[in-house]
């Protein structure tokens, strides 16, 4: 499904240049679940944002369904992104001041997929277990129940792959568990390619799939 | 969509607001100032129609090729007589001529006014009752006689109120007061050679109207008594005709009647003429509050594209989520230009509403202030709905064009760096 190839990403930051990937290459398979290991740095989040369109390779191709994603114009590389790509950030990143419901709804703002879109949140919500908390605001919620809320808005437009960076990163060690397992059951129920960036081998464990970097 | 938009106004609520704010000021003096143009032409025209209709033309002997020797001279030679109103008359269109003759001697004015005695000299000009009919502010007959009817030049009036009453801290004059006043005239004697001549006659005058339909320079006054004065003291001399009002039958044919009576060998004078050149002059006015308004718009940009920028700096990473769930820069632009669209109208709104208050509360004041020093009362501000509507449009516009440069930035932010801590 997607082929990584020979990708190298430099930096460049005070005149000097860093490398976050060299020769980085990878086949990602339909429905694996894959974990990125590596200690802060190894350029885990690079090698995510690479794969979700949200950076380019300094050298090297990603290709989806063979197309070279990199290549693509801004508004089909949003569409790849919308509508083939969850995101699930270490930091949330949620609209404190929409509701639950809203922060779920909102990548179905950018496409044309109105249709019983809010019936689709909320059993997206029962699934992540918050469906109680739909009308609260996002910065009303714990740490747990804003990565819920936004393991729910990465799976609304039906995404092949799940991208989710350190998703564990800001929560403490039950909770941790908590969206470990819920992932784990949403990759299984949803068909999705699942990529997880960790540092934390216990974590790794649970894909089926370990690259370490 | 139009939800994150408010939302973002919301949680941007001060720098809105400061946007807000300029746009409000740039709107309230962009109506100010619209409305102080169009209220300075409408008086200004307003003026030069009073003073000359549309369908009147001033005919006087044209100095330039008669020459001054031969107008004071015995010679008819460029002079309005008889024969020549005659040929006036017979031009088409014509529809009415007023002659205004002149009293060819020294005359002399007395008056009482706050217990105090004026008295000075002046010029007396005479018209038939159909010309100043519409100046005479009671129904007091033109041919009335003890006292006779006065009509006093308005400018005179303003004259006194400004140069003389307003520094010297005297009471000033207005037309009300003066209705009804009655003044001795003295014909055939100046108070500034008073050995030349002695106070033979003394005549009643009583205040009328006023008008500076006929001459700023003195007091208009019956024909027929200035005919009867130019008879008495100038050994039956009759009566120089010194100017002509020819008033034509519509406002389209005065050019065409002025420009036949101009081939009569007179200078013609009418409102359709003078206007390209107040015009001209008005142009400078507008010129001036233009460029004032324009550094205020300046201003305004420059502060609107500051708080957005800063705005958009704050939002970095929003813009950057909206952007990884699937925004294009199309979509992040539309975003931030509604905000902008929704905080311009409102703004500009306001700011033309209170223009508009503004205007009032001076219009208010300053009437008070122009009627202290007799300067025409006319509406100093003249805010019409087209103007409202003119900086409302402006003013959305304005602070689109300004958004559109840290929308555009915004939207060209790399997802992964606006992303990252």
């Amino acid at each position: 499904m997607i082929t990584i190839s020979k990708i190298t990403k430099n930096y460049k930051s005070g005149g000097k240049s860093y490398n976050a990937l060299a020769n980085f290459s990878l086949k990602i398979k339909p429905n694996e679940f894959i974990a990125l290991l590596g200690p802060s740095g190894s350029g885990k989040t690079t090698l995510l944002s690479i794969i979700g369109g949200l950076d380019s390779p300094t050298n090297g191709t990603v290709s989806f369904k063979n197309k070279n994603i990199h290549k693509l114009s801004d508004k089909i590389l949003s569409n790849y992104r919308n509508n083939e790509i969850g995101f699930i950030f270490q930091e949330f990143h949620l609209e404190p001041n929409l509701t639950v419901l809203d922060n779920i709804l909102l990548p179905t703002h950018f496409n044309d997929k109105k249709k019983n879109k809010k019936e689709k949140a909320t059993k997206l919500l029962k699934e992540v277990g918050l469906f109680k908390k739909i009308s609260r605001k996002a910065n009303e919620l714990s740490g747990g129940e804003k990565q819920r809320v936004a393991i729910a808005r990465a799976l609304i437009n039906d995404p092949s792959i799940i991208l989710a960076d350190e998703p564990t990163g800001n929560l403490d060690k039950e909770t941790g568990k908590i969206i470990i397992n819920l992932l784990k059951s949403l990759h299984k129920n949803h068909k999705v390619t699942l990529i997880i960036a960790t540092h934390d081998d216990k974590i790794a464990k649970a894909a089926n799939k370990i690259i370490k970097l | 969509m139009i939800n994150l938009v408010v939302k973002n106004i919301k949680e941007n609520y001060s720098r809105a607001l400061l946007a807000g704010l300029s746009i409000i000021i740039a709107t309230a003096a962009l109506t100010i100032f619209l409305g102080l143009e169009a209220g300075i032409k409408n008086a200004t025209f307003n003026e030069l129609e009073k003073k000359s209709p549309l369908t009147q033309i001033t005919v006087r002997p044209d100095i330039e090729k008669t020459g001054i020797i031969s107008l004071l001279g015995k010679s008819s030679k460029g002079k309005i007589t008889t024969d020549k109103i005659e040929d006036i008359e017979k031009i088409d269109g014509v529809k009415e001529i007023h002659p205004e003759i002149q009293f060819n001697h020294f005359a002399s004015l007395e008056a009482s006014i706050f217990g105090f005695g004026f008295e000075t000299d002046s010029m007396l000009f005479g018209v038939p009752y159909n010309f100043i009919k519409n100046d005479l502010q009671n129904t007091k007959d033109w041919e009335e006689k003890d006292p006779y009817p006065a009509i006093i030049p308005k400018t005179l009036l303003d004259l006194y109120n400004v140069t003389i009453a307003a520094p010297q801290g005297l009471p000033t004059l207005s037309e009300e007061g003066l209705i009804g006043k009655e003044i001795t005239l003295y014909p055939n004697y100046s108070t500034f050679f008073p050995g030349m001549n002695t106070k033979k006659e003394e005549i009643t005058l009583e205040v009328v109207g006023f008008s500076d339909k006929v001459n700023l320079l003195g007091v208009t006054l019956p024909d027929e008594l200035i005919k009867n004065l130019n008879q008495k003291y100038s050994n039956n001399k009759e009566s120089q005709v010194v100017e002509l009002f020819v008033e034509v039958e519509d406002a389209s044919l005065t050019k065409t009647v002025a420009e036949k009576i101009e081939k009569l060998g007179f200078s013609t004078k009418y409102f359709q003429k003078n206007l390209q050149d107040v015009e001209a002059k008005l142009s400078y006015l507008s010129i001036s509050l233009g460029a004032i308004n324009f550094i205020i718009l300046l201003t305004t940009t420059i502060a609107i594209i500051s708080t957005f920028l800063a705005t958009i700096q704050e939002r970095k990473k929003e813009i950057g989520l909206l952007r990884a769930i699937g925004a294009t820069k199309f979509h992040i632009k539309k975003i931030i230009l509604t905000e902008a669209l929704i905080i311009g109208f409102l703004a500009s709104t306001i700011g033309s509403l209170s223009g508009l208050l503004m205007s009032k509360v001076i219009n208010q004041y300053g009437i008070l202030q122009l009627e202290k020093i007799a300067f025409p009362s006319e509406i100093l501000f003249q805010i019409s709905p087209q103007i409202i509507l003119t900086s409302i449009i402006f003013g959305t516009i304005l602070t689109l064009i300004s958004v559109y440069l840290p929308a555009r930035k915004a939207a060209n932010l790399s997802p992964f760096e606006a992303l990252k801590k």
